[in-house]
């Protein structure tokens, strides 16, 4: 079902070929099979026109994570141009913008070449910087951002949808821009801290005994309620709740079940209530439902497993609440959470293995040689 | 100085030893300051001995306990005996082809460092710190990267063990802090299976190993953690080329998580995997394979062993006394065999006459016998050109001599023995060692083939009244050799006639009635590693008359 035909064409394409799919070459083959196996629509990516505002819906890292880019927006419906109608982005970008959301299907090149290499895509995506001057020496990555809602003038509904903001420092707390990482430090550190080892014992012990059974996701409701209750703060409606843990897996919610567990920790939940940023609401979904989603690479298992990805864990868990860490100061934990981080672990680790193809040729010569060498079998 | 060390030893050998077990039974560590390693285990013998020197001189007199508590971890569990260190050298070097290098010392280092660091990890960390690595990065990267594992391992800061090496090692080998942090994470938990563990660490480590370059001095700067001062036994070899269950899981495994490809899977496990270790025996892969004859001799001893000859077991009856349940007597059975007391009761006077039963007596059995056997055995065994070398890869035809040898030796029986080519060489005194015969029985000729027919006759005539088994094992170049020698008819014809019994184990061999109708049996193999049916049809020529 080609329906390119929907969306605002590129003005820039006067010979625009969206009427015939891109059969002649493989990808378009591929996506046109895809797209009648699966019954999801497919679209030339080269005839659309990107709409900054509909790109900016979606958080960049979101997009170039999943490799999912958001094209097309009618009412509470956000079409998400996927080269995989099973690509699991479709659901969290729902998630992340409380929308309605639905696959198109578009050739993979196209797309990676839109994500990765387009300046117009590049320009239409709400950068850190183009929110906060930060001081050039602060090496401020996705990881230091969290998400905020902010209300955005687009058609339909009045639902909040969430963009890029820096969780901390402010813009005026970054202001001086000659100021260098230690310079900076004490108007970054957070203002709350926690004992970090205390609250990964904590998760251990839970991982230990409770972390890998099957989580009932009412009882998980119940007690963050309570927990949110004893410190005094109004928790979100039950139905709210139900909607935002729908799109939770059962990792998630296994992480889910973690956290919660975690806010035994009295000094943790000492540090909630100073965490609240804007309502008790963003603090749930962004630190608690967003966290357990976007964590999915840990799971109870890894955790189990390791203590080096508990206190990771803990880490990145603790940042998102915008909490500091007892006896470090904020370059130390920034600096401790980059070594520890598992995603970029594994992407260096990957790239290290590709690097070592070369290395490697000499073994394989070696045993090719060996080959040779080997026992002969006499005539018989 | 000395007594204090001696002291300190005295009073961590129980606490290091507690690290492992209470119940262990080992003698007190000693000094041996001439040896390269500061600390070593002799897995032969379980001899601790530590370097007193070494370790005054570099201050580790505090680190006693973790010297001590990591060579008891050899002993205890990695790798625990000198047959499992076989075993992983075979691995390695399936996949590691050098010779000279090796990673299983570091393997089975970490294995127990990681146990022992749990509550020793400063001593150790001393340890790793009082030797300069500077020389080692050029020499060796891979031992700069473990280094780098134990910094992850225990947390430390970047540079605590690798020293000022890091930032070069940096620069060649980007990204490798990473690899080594999640090698740190997942190796301990790939187990319990070791081979497992170490397929995983060499697929990560072997990255680094940089290709042995002759110029730069190996023996310059000897390693001091060195700790393994035994080499395994033949036997241990031996035992270690059929792979064992655990590593074939451990190879499917590492397929299945793509630490190894499709092609080093099937080198590791494929039907040519035993040339493959037996290559990776100590000194093949640079041609001074001293000990492999001993260690093929041991493997084929061992292949024997499942396969031995021995004869049957045969019925013993006793008397025939126990009466069977009665049946009608019939006019052609005997009349003895009538039972009148049991005719007259059930069937009376008159029908008693006319139909009388009848009861059997028969033998219980009592036993098996297993016949007295003391053979004696001569064998020719053809190792030309034809013939697979015994000593690289697994011969049919060796087997079935060391099955005849051992079997005849171990029924208290004794064996001679010829390997012939163009030429022959035998071992001709009657003997009683299995191994010494093994021994022989692994030398190899080449060459074209010549069956020696005049000394089978010398043989004959030696023999006089005490003639033995004769087995000729050939393959058809035996055939041509028949027709081709003009009084071979006469001398093989003699040989069957005198001998208690001649076997030829032929492979491939034609046709081979005029053999049988001389009175040879003979064996024609077809399939060459079909060895239960070879060895089936061995005990079957020999025990059939039986």
């Amino acid at each position: 079902m080609n329906i390119s035909k929907w969306f605002p064409k590129k003005s820039s394409n006067p010979d625009n070929k969206s009427a015939s799919l891109p059969n002649q070459s493989e990808g378009g083959d591929a996506a046109v099979a895809v797209s009648e196996k699966f019954g999801v629509p497919i679209v030339d990516l080269d005839c659309i026109e990107l709409q900054p505002d509909i790109v900016k819906l979606v958080d960049q890292s979101l997009i170039e994570k999943h490799l999912a880019l958001p094209i097309f927006k009618r009412g509470n419906r956000l079409f998400i141009a996927v080269s995989d109608p099973t690509n699991p982005g479709i659901q969290e970008i729902g998630f992340e913008t409380k929308m309605v959301t639905e696959a198109i299907l578009v050739e993979e090149e196209k797309l990676a070449k839109v994500i990765e290499c387009d300046p117009l895509f590049e320009s239409m995506c709400v950068e850190p910087d183009d929110e906060l001057a930060l001081p050039e020496d602060i090496d401020l990555d996705e990881d230091d951002l969290s998400l905020t809602l902010l209300d955005e003038d687009i058609e339909s509904d009045q639902e909040n949808f969430l963009v890029l903001t820096p969780l901390q420092p402010s813009e005026e707390e970054c202001s001086d821009s000659s100021s260098s990482i230690e310079t900076v430090k004490p108007e970054l550190a957070p203002s709350v801290v926690v004992d970090l080892h205390s609250l990964e014992q904590d998760y251990q012990e839970y991982i230990m005994e409770n972390g890998q059974q099957e989580v009932d996701i009412a009882l998980i409701h119940a007690r963050l309620a309570d927990h949110y209750r004893d410190m005094e703060l109004d928790f979100i409606t039950p139905n709210d709740f139900r909607s935002l843990t729908e799109q939770l897996d059962e990792a998630a919610q296994q992480r889910l079940a973690l956290l919660v567990a975690g806010l035994d920790n009295e000094v943790l939940k000492q540090a909630i209530p100073k965490c609240v940023k804007k309502d008790v609401k963003q603090q749930v979904r962004i630190c608690f439902l967003s966290f357990a989603i976007e964590t999915d690479l840990l799971t109870i298992e890894l955790l189990r497993q390791s203590s080096l990805r508990v206190e990771e864990f803990a880490r990145q868990f603790l940042k998102r609440l915008g909490a500091g860490i007892e006896d470090e100061t904020y370059a130390e934990s920034k600096q401790r959470l980059k070594r520890l981080d598992y995603r970029s672990l594994l992407n260096q680790a990957k790239q290290a293995q590709v690097s070592a193809e070369e290395r490697m040729d000499y073994l394989r010569q070696l045993q090719e040689e060996q080959e040779r060498r080997m026992g002969r079998r006499g005539k018989w | 100085m000395t007594e204090t060390l001696e002291q300190l030893i005295t009073k961590n050998w129980p606490k290091a030893q507690a690290h492992w077990s209470h119940f262990l039974l080992l003698s007190e560590p000693k000094d041996n300051s001439e040896q390269q390693s500061i600390a070593q285990i002799h897995l032969g013998n379980r001899q601790v001995t530590l370097n007193h020197h070494t370790i005054q001189q570099q201050g580790l007199e505090d680190c006693i306990e973790a010297l001590l508590a990591h060579e008891i971890g050899h002993h205890v569990r990695y790798p625990g005996t000198l047959a499992t260190q076989a075993r992983l050298r075979l691995l390695e070097k399936s996949l590691i082809p050098i010779e000279e290098y090796s990673l299983i010392n570091l393997f089975t280092d970490i294995m127990i460092n990681e146990q022992i660091g749990r509550t020793m990890r400063e001593q150790l960390i001393r340890i790793y710190q009082a030797f300069d690595y500077q020389d080692s990065y050029q020499r060796d990267p891979a031992f700069l990267f473990y280094l780098a594992i134990y910094e992850e391992l225990w947390q430390t800061e970047p540079g605590t063990l690798i020293g000022t090496a890091m930032a070069a090692f940096e620069e060649t080998y980007p990204n490798y802090r990473a690899e080594a942090q999640l090698l740190s994470q997942n190796l301990f938990y790939v187990g319990p299976n070791i081979y497992t563990q170490f397929l995983y660490f060499i697929s990560i480590v072997c990255r680094y190993i940089k290709q042995p370059e002759p110029e730069l001095p190996n023996n310059t700067n000897p390693n001091p953690y060195q700790c393994a001062a035994d080499d395994p036994t033949p036997e241990d070899w031996a035992e270690a080329l059929t792979p064992s269950a655990r590593e074939k899981e451990a190879i499917r495994r590492a397929l299945q998580e793509g630490w190894i490809n499709q092609q080093e899977a099937d080198n590791l496990g494929d039907k040519d995997s035993l040339e493959r270790r037996i290559m990776g025996l100590p000194g093949l892969q640079k041609g001074a394979a001293d000990g492999v004859p001993e260690i093929m001799g041991a493997y084929y001893r061992q292949q024997a062993e499942r396969y031995l000859v021995h004869p049957p077991p045969q019925h013993v009856l006793g008397e025939a006394v126990v009466p069977t349940s009665v049946d009608d007597w019939e006019p052609q059975d005997s009349v003895q065999d009538i039972d009148w007391l049991a005719t007259l009761l059930s069937r009376g006077e008159q029908l008693g006459v006319a139909q009388p039963l009848k009861r059997n007596r028969i033998a219980e059995v009592e036993g098996y016998e297993v016949p007295l056997w003391l053979p004696k055995v001569e064998i020719y065994l053809d190792v030309s050109g034809s013939m697979p070398d015994p000593r690289y890869t697994r011969n049919a035809m060796t087997l079935a001599s060391q099955i005849m040898v051992v079997g005849a030796i171990r029924a208290g029986g004794r064996a001679r023995a010829l390997l012939y080519s163009d030429d022959y060489v035998a071992y001709w005194q009657w003997c009683r060692s299995e191994i010494e015969l093994s021994r022989f029985l692994m030398h190899y000729i080449g060459s074209g083939t010549l069956f020696p027919f005049d000394k089978l006759q010398s043989s004959v005539q030696e023999c006089g009244n005490e003639q033995p088994i004769r087995i000729i094992i050939s393959d058809s170049d035996f055939n041509r050799n028949y027709q081709a020698h003009q009084p071979a008819a006469k001398i093989l014809a003699e040989a069957i006639q005198s001998s208690q019994q001649l076997i030829l184990l032929l492979h491939a061999p034609g046709d081979m009635t005029h053999y049988r109708a001389a009175g040879a049996t003979v064996i024609g193999v077809e399939e060459m590693d079909d060895f239960p049916k070879l060895a089936a049809q061995l005990a079957h020529a020999l025990f059939s008359e039986q």
